[in-house]
């Protein structure tokens, strides 16, 4: 009779060993750019840039987005007490290993603004280093909402997203070819 | 269909260029001029290379090296190799997990069981029978009496199995041994889970040799990796997560912040962000003429 008891209670401890696993990614995106779709469809971006870029050339492109204070506001700008800015402070980089927040705090940024709530345009991006290189920052999606409270303090419902665009640095064709006209003729 | 020579696609069917005097064929991921037998474009990813030529093509030795996409050789090592050396480490990693919760499970089922036993007064630990006899104790309650002319037997030693299967400890009044139901049962159950993890380990090296025959597990190759502009991506509010980022995978989350301005900054404040967007809509403006 002992021996049955003391098995059931072994089988007991044996089931609750192997008990149901806390679920980590509670409320987070796992993103693979190859699918690029989420459970939730709130913000979106998309960014309308090159891939590959020469080496000390300007290029323009721009943001293509969509936020979750459209009902706010579907204008940039201010209009009677409420206001709506959009902004994207970037930096270019060919590291993006850091946190967020050393990017919010540590580092300097650019900053654009957004033309309108689906647009934002930015001019005369640069890359100075060739290979890999990233455009990265954060959309500061904001809506300010004057005399919200009664002691005429503002309310401020601000987003904050991530945006990180990776490109390939690569040298012109002329200096390419200038490169190779040099090799040859030195080992000639 | 092209027919005749009358035409510009050469070897492999690539375009010979032809504009602006390049006089270059156009081979996919970068171009190759003739005239000089030379490629006409630096790897992108040549600063990782720096002992060798931007313009080589494999290192010079296309025969071993691959390079689909432009971007730099790859397949330095045998694929096959490789697949085999990333099989191997799966293996250690899964099996060897398996193995070690098993046994965990096993040491904390015997740990129980012990516990257990001790409090229904040493039923399988201390008698083969199950007599219900309590063990004789010494002096040191942790001790057990020894044979005459043995040294004195602690339940350390019996727990570290130091002891043999079956040895005797105690004066041979209360005929205890080491060996109990409650260990062989423990013994089988490890015995059951540990032929489990040799199925797995069975089915791991199934995966390794369909890996083998693939012959593609080369983390250096970019030829699939997607481009990051994407098509859209979707966020959640969630509050106060680091987003992470790394090549080929992310994680971004829009984070949303409610704040209050004092009034006596309100003004500044919009007409800050005011001159951000004005200034934005100059620089369209200009850009657009």
């Amino acid at each position: 009779m002992n021996k049955e008891i003391v098995i059931i209670v072994k089988m007991i401890l044996v089931l609750t060993l192997f008990s149901c696993k806390k679920d980590n990614n509670k409320g987070t995106e796992n993103i693979n750019n190859e699918i690029q779709t989420s459970i939730s469809k709130k913000v979106e971006f998309k960014f309308l840039f090159n891939d590959t870029v020469y080496l000390n050339k300007k290029y323009t492109g721009e943001i293509l987005y969509k936020g979750l204070l459209d009902t706010i506001s579907n204008k940039v700008g201010t209009k009677g007490d409420v206001s709506r800015f959009i902004e994207y402070h970037y930096r270019l980089s060919n590291t993006i290993d850091y946190s967020v927040n050393f990017l919010e705090t540590k580092i300097k940024l650019d900053t654009v603004s957004a033309v309108s709530v689906d647009t934002i345009p930015f001019y005369n991006i640069k890359f100075t280093k060739l290979g890999v290189n990233y455009i990265d920052g954060i959309i500061d999606d904001g809506a300010y909402l004057a005399n919200y409270y009664e002691d005429g303090k503002m309310r401020v419902i601000a987003n904050r997203t991530r945006a990180t665009h990776k490109v390939i640095v690569i040298d012109s064709t002329s200096i390419i070819k200038s490169k190779v006209k040099e090799s040859t003729v030195g080992n000639i | 269909m092209i027919t005749g020579r009358d035409h510009k696609y050469g070897f492999g069917g690539k375009e010979y260029n032809d504009e602006l005097g390049l006089d270059w064929y156009d081979v996919s991921a970068r171009n190759y001029s003739p005239d000089i037998a030379r490629w006409m474009n630096l790897d992108p990813l040549a600063e990782k290379m720096r002992r060798h030529s931007p313009y080589n093509f494999g290192f010079d030795n296309p025969v071993f090296f691959q390079d689909y996409d432009g971007m730099m050789p790859t397949g330095g090592t045998d694929p096959i190799k490789k697949a085999k050396a990333i099989g191997r480490k799966v293996d250690a990693a899964v099996v060897g997990g398996i193995d070690t919760a098993l046994r965990g499970t096993a040491d904390a089922i015997y740990n129980g069981a012990k516990a257990l036993d001790a409090m229904m007064g040493g039923y399988f630990f201390t008698h083969k029978d199950g007599g219900g006899e309590q063990p004789t104790v010494g002096a040191d309650k942790n001790k057990i009496d020894a044979a005459p002319g043995e040294p004195a037997l602690t339940m350390a030693d019996a727990d570290t199995k130091k002891l043999k299967k079956g040895t005797k400890v105690g004066d041979g009044k209360t005929n205890g041994t080491f060996t109990s139901e409650a260990a062989k049962f423990v013994k089988g159950l490890v015995d059951k889970f540990t032929g489990g993890a040799g199925d797995a380990d069975k089915m791991i090296k199934k995966g390794e040799k369909l890996a083998q025959q693939i012959g593609t597990m080369n983390a250096e190759n970019t030829a699939s990796e997607p481009e990051s502009t994407g098509e859209s991506i979707t966020f959640t509010n969630v509050t106060g997560v680091t987003p992470r980022l790394a090549n080929n995978y992310s994680q971004v989350r829009t984070v949303e912040i409610d704040s209050t301005v004092q009034p006596k900054d309100v003004s500044s404040v919009l007409a800050k962000k005011a001159a951000i967007l004005n200034r934005a809509n100059e620089q369209r403006d200009s850009n657009n003429r």
